[in-house]
């Protein structure tokens, strides 16, 4: 791929009094990417009886390289030779970069089939990545997972409402190199900086110890089919536990760095129901109405992490506690004698503590979503359908003040801050007005400061959005002398119920650009 | 600005060979191709990347990771023109800090409310042991090299001892009990403690002697812009004298007054990058750049946006001291109704076309001073006024009229102040190291508390290694 970025000097005001030699400029691009991927397998399968054993064993190559070069250069005697960036009169930047991954995997796999309802399976891998360093490149992974189609049972056999009935559950183990490549080598880079001639600085601290991240995943699920699977209904829930993450670990300062790439000590686990369903309400010749609803209910959790109060996440993670946490000031109201905001002290030290790490943060607030889902409706009658399709999300986030100034400060703000406390006896949830000049008006605003990280901010920003309405019809092909003809009208985002003030509940900014509502009318040809 | 990388997949060729009821032979052959994978995934480094190993095969290339080091400090950090002479001038009584009506953080250094969670003392305490890693590695390196010559590995011994232990004196000098990073080992560095600041000087002392032994005794950048013996020398001297080791003090500071002889007579020319004074100093980064000083200090019209030079240190110089005429600058505001001053040490506040100034970071008028220092705690009167006469005579002064030890400290004090102000911070080196700091600072500052001794070691430190508590009393 190539691309290129060209500045001519006529793009800046002219009142600056540029010219081609000193306001144009160029920035070039080249980048590839050459992947391939070699995967030969084998498999041998066998019946006896109502016995059936499949096998299948096989191997992965797979190399990805990339690499890019990119040329900057500034002044031109004319415009027109602007995109022959050898032309510039200063080639003001340079960089050259290369990258390569090489995944290498053995697998098999084992299934045994009894009677068309019993499955058992078995799946065994060896993974290997440059990612690693030496002696680490390989991981050894498994599964083992078990099905049972009781639909096929003999005792519910010809059972009028169950046509279609599966239990599955399933245990194993995956890893994940997911790492930026040669993280393990110690290695310098050269700057842009210069001291007497070019330089180069350590990169980074160097770790070659660090292996593959593993997950241990358990899943239970349920398939049910009514009515000759008019109606279908799956569940699934599992638990994922992650251990030995792969990221980067923060560090103090003496070693040199904040952080390096290493295997992290800690367990998160992540939970969840999901549930699938489709029914055909309505079937005949000429109206059909077909129902799917999806609901998901993720949740997340840290199970363990040693030591946790004397890392950098003390202020940002609670054994016990969801990963999207944030640990908050707790707003008690403002002041209606001084029109400030004022904060529980949970360390009772007579202040507030300032910073990240203070200890009068221990509000806990959650902004992961406790569920959410869709619900479609598909209506059909003749040639005429029409489709609603709704999304729903239950959350709690941060409102219309987030990325917002202080009461009083020089930007747009939301109206309810003109609702601000006034005079004294003033009962009001919004502090006094302040640039934050003299020393009163900086109390004010480090008031407002701790505010921006209290749990006043966060409200339920849960929505149920009509997401999309879409009605076409389908003109006869005798009537359109055999031409494919659809004319439709479709609308996006065309009704959200929300408690939040946000112009947009799913954004977390609250002056963000909200998603458009929008109309299509569309005429479809197709022969 | 550069392009970010996008995304594309150009071509990828897959297949899958299948085969059903397989025998024996298929599968060997298959097992048989596999043994290769442990080299498949081992890749080398890709071009753009050097490792650590290869940097320290070739002298030319040590020398591009040496300088790297220069690059950070003159950059960031306590020595790069932003650092102590900026937050530590605020500190005590050289600068008065403008920026008011937001929480800048250099307002608190100016208010003296600077607390454990200031982005300042963590940048101060983060810069230099980054810097201190830097060094450590090129120790590593050039040990375990099989290239270099013993020369060339005392060479970049020398320089990178000389930068790991002068670092480390002036992290003593601000926070105290300070851990002296030796290797770079992250395991080791991450639990490390703090040592008491008078073994701190032990470890100092002894890696300035063998910078001294390992340098060579002639600048061999011919810029004075890498470190040769002298510069080890002078801050040896300063080491001594910062431990009142008078004698050692004196002899070394002695040798480099010998090496160096007189102070350059021309006021105007000492802040030049050929001043005969300069004993060493930090190269910009292109050609016509010049300092971090010039352009953190000159403004050009009143009242000053950012920081100027106090009223307190304006009115410091005797009169007739051509120091205040040739160092100082007073700037007006435009009615002419109002004026301020800024320190003009360095006269380019921007480019220049072709350097004129570099970032002095040593320069011989100090040698004078710890020499008179030295001599007038050992007793000899007349060797100290000669020294403190050098540098008041070159400011157009009359000889000092000093004669008692404590009159002459007195005299030195104040020829530190008007001779080596914004300069690293050494007013406040100063008045802590002469018991001053209490009566100077405390008569101006309403929020000074005898505890700002110190600086408080950053809060993340603590907690990302709490083997480093406990905090500085008060903090």
């Amino acid at each position: 791929m190539k691309e290129h970025k060209a500045s001519p000097h006529t793009v800046f005001n002219p009142a600056y009094g540029l010219t081609s030699v000193t306001g144009s400029s160029i920035v070039t691009n080249s980048a590839s990417i050459q992947s391939w991927n070699v995967e030969p397998q084998i498999k041998w399968e066998k019946e006896w009886g109502k016995a059936n054993l499949n096998i299948l064993v096989g191997t992965t190559f797979q190399q990805r390289q990339t690499s890019q070069v990119s040329i900057s250069g500034e002044g031109f005697q004319n415009n027109s030779q602007i995109l022959d960036v050898f032309a510039a009169n200063e080639i003001t930047d340079g960089d050259d970069q290369e990258s390569k991954y090489n995944y290498n995997a053995i697998f098999g796999r084992l299934n045994f089939k009894w009677a068309g309802k019993y499955i058992m399976n078995l799946t065994g891998r060896r993974d290997g990545s440059s990612r690693f360093g030496p002696g680490r490149q390989f991981g050894y992974f498994g599964a083992v997972g078990a099905a049972w189609i009781f639909s096929e049972e003999t005792f519910l056999e010809n059972h009028g409402l169950l046509s279609y009935g599966k239990f599955r559950t399933s245990y194993g183990v995956t890893g994940s190199d997911n790492i930026g490549n040669y993280g393990f080598y110690n290695t310098y880079e050269t700057s842009d900086g210069n001291y007497n001639g070019p330089i180069v600085l350590p990169e980074k601290l160097f770790n070659p110890t660090f292996g593959w991240e593993e997950t241990r995943k358990f899943e239970v699920g349920l398939e049910l089919g009514f009515l000759n699977d008019r109606v279908l209904f799956t569940t699934a829930w599992y638990r994922n536990h992650s251990s030995n993450q792969l990221l980067g670990i923060p560090l103090p300062g003496t070693t040199g760095f904040n952080s390096v790439n290493a295997n992290f000590d800690a367990t998160v686990e992540n939970t969840g129901l999901e549930i699938d369903f489709r029914s055909v309400n309505i079937k005949n010749t000429h109206f059909n109405w077909t129902t799917t609803f999806n609901i998901s209910m993720p949740k997340n959790k840290l199970i363990k992490f040693d030591g946790l109060e004397h890392s950098i996440f003390a202020n940002k993670y609670v054994v016990g506690q969801p990963l999207n946490i944030k640990k908050l000031y707790h707003m008690t109201g403002v002041d209606p004698e001084t029109g400030v905001y004022q904060f529980e002290d949970y360390n009772k030290n007579g202040e507030i503590d300032p910073g990240d790490l203070s200890e009068d943060r221990q509000w806990i607030e959650d902004t992961a979503p406790k569920f959410h889902g869709g619900l479609n409706n598909i209506f059909n009658y003749k040639n005429l359908s029409l489709e609603l399709f709704f999304q729903f999300k239950k959350q709690r986030g941060a409102d219309v003040f987030y990325n917002s100034k202080n009461p009083g400060g020089f930007s747009n703000q939301h109206v309810f801050v003109l609702n601000r406390w006034q005079q004294d006896g003033d009962e009001t949830s919004v502090q006094r007005y302040t640039i934050g000049e003299s020393v009163e008006g900086r109390e004010v605003m480090s008031a407002y400061a701790n505010y921006e990280n209290s749990n006043a901010r966060y409200t339920d920003t849960s929505f149920i959005r009509l997401r999309n309405v879409s009605l076409s019809y389908a003109i006869p092909k005798e009537t359109a002398s055999g031409l494919g003809v659809r004319v439709y009208l479709q609308g996006q985002n065309l009704l959200t119920i929300t408690k939040s003030l946000k112009a947009d509940p799913e954004h977390s900014s609250a002056t963000a650009l909200p998603i458009l509502r929008h109309f299509t009318l569309g005429l479809e040809l197709s022969l | 600005m550069r392009f970010k990388y996008r995304d594309t997949v150009p071509y990828q060729w897959f297949f899958i060979l299948n085969f059903r009821g397989c025998n024996l032979l298929n599968l060997t052959i298959l097992m048989g191709s596999l043994t290769a994978c442990t080299d498949f995934v081992e890749v080398d480094l890709p071009k753009n990347q050097l490792s650590a190993a290869s940097i320290f095969e070739d002298a030319l290339v040590t020398e591009t990771a040496i300088n790297g080091v220069y690059y950070q400090m003159r950059t960031n950090g306590l020595i790069s023109g932003d650092g102590l002479s900026v937050s530590m001038g605020l500190y005590t009584d050289e600068l008065d800090y403008y920026k008011l009506g937001r929480e800048e953080p250099l307002e608190n250094y100016q208010n003296h409310t600077v607390r454990s969670n200031d982005l300042i003392v963590a940048n101060l305490w983060n810069s230099a042991y980054t810097q201190v890693y830097t060094v450590n590695a090129i120790l590593d390196g050039v040990e375990n090299s099989v290239n270099l010559t013993s020369e060339e590995k005392d060479q970049f011994k020398g320089e990178a001892l000389f930068v790991r232990s002068y670092l480390h004196l002036l992290l003593a000098e601000l926070f105290g009990d300070i851990p002296y990073i030796k290797g770079i080992d992250y395991e080791v560095n991450k639990a490390v403690t703090r040592i008491p600041r008078v073994l701190a000087y032990d470890d100092i002392i002894a890696d300035l002697i063998l910078a001294v032994d390992l340098l060579p005794d002639e600048d061999i950048s011919e810029e004075r812009i890498r470190p040769y013996a002298s510069v080890a020398e002078a801050v040896l001297a300063r080491a001594y004298l910062y431990t009142q080791q008078w004698t050692l003090a004196e002899a070394m500071a002695d040798r480099v007054i010998t090496k160096f002889g007189a102070l350059e007579p021309d006021l105007s020319k000492v802040f030049l990058k050929e001043a005969s004074g300069t004993i060493w100093q930090f190269k910009p980064n292109a050609d016509g750049d010049n300092t971090n000083e010039g352009t953190n200090f000159i403004f050009t019209i009143g009242p000053p946006s950012n920081i100027a030079m106090s009223d307190l240190l304006f009115g410091a110089f005797e009169s007739g001291d051509l120091r205040q005429s040739s160092w100082v600058k007073e700037v007006s505001n435009t009615a002419n109704t109002e004026t301020w001053c800024h320190a003009f040490k360095y006269k380019e506040q921007s480019n220049t076309g072709s350097s004129v100034e570099y970032s002095i970071q040593l320069r011989l008028a100090e040698q004078y001073l710890i020499r008179a220092e030295s001599r007038a705690h050992l007793g000899d009167i007349s060797g100290a006024q000669a020294d403190i006469n050098a540098v008041r005579n070159r400011a157009g002064l009359d000889n000092t009229a000093a004669v008692t030890l404590n009159e002459l400290l007195d005299a030195i004090l104040q020829e530190r102040r008007v001779e080596l102000f914004t300069e690293q911070g050494h007013r406040w080196f100063d008045l802590k190291r002469m018991g001053k700091a209490t009566e100077v600072l405390g008569a101006i500052k309403p929020n000074w508390k005898d505890i700002h001794m110190l600086l408080p070691v950053p809060d993340k430190e603590l907690t990302l290694n709490p083997n480093l508590l406990p905090q500085n009393n008060g903090y």
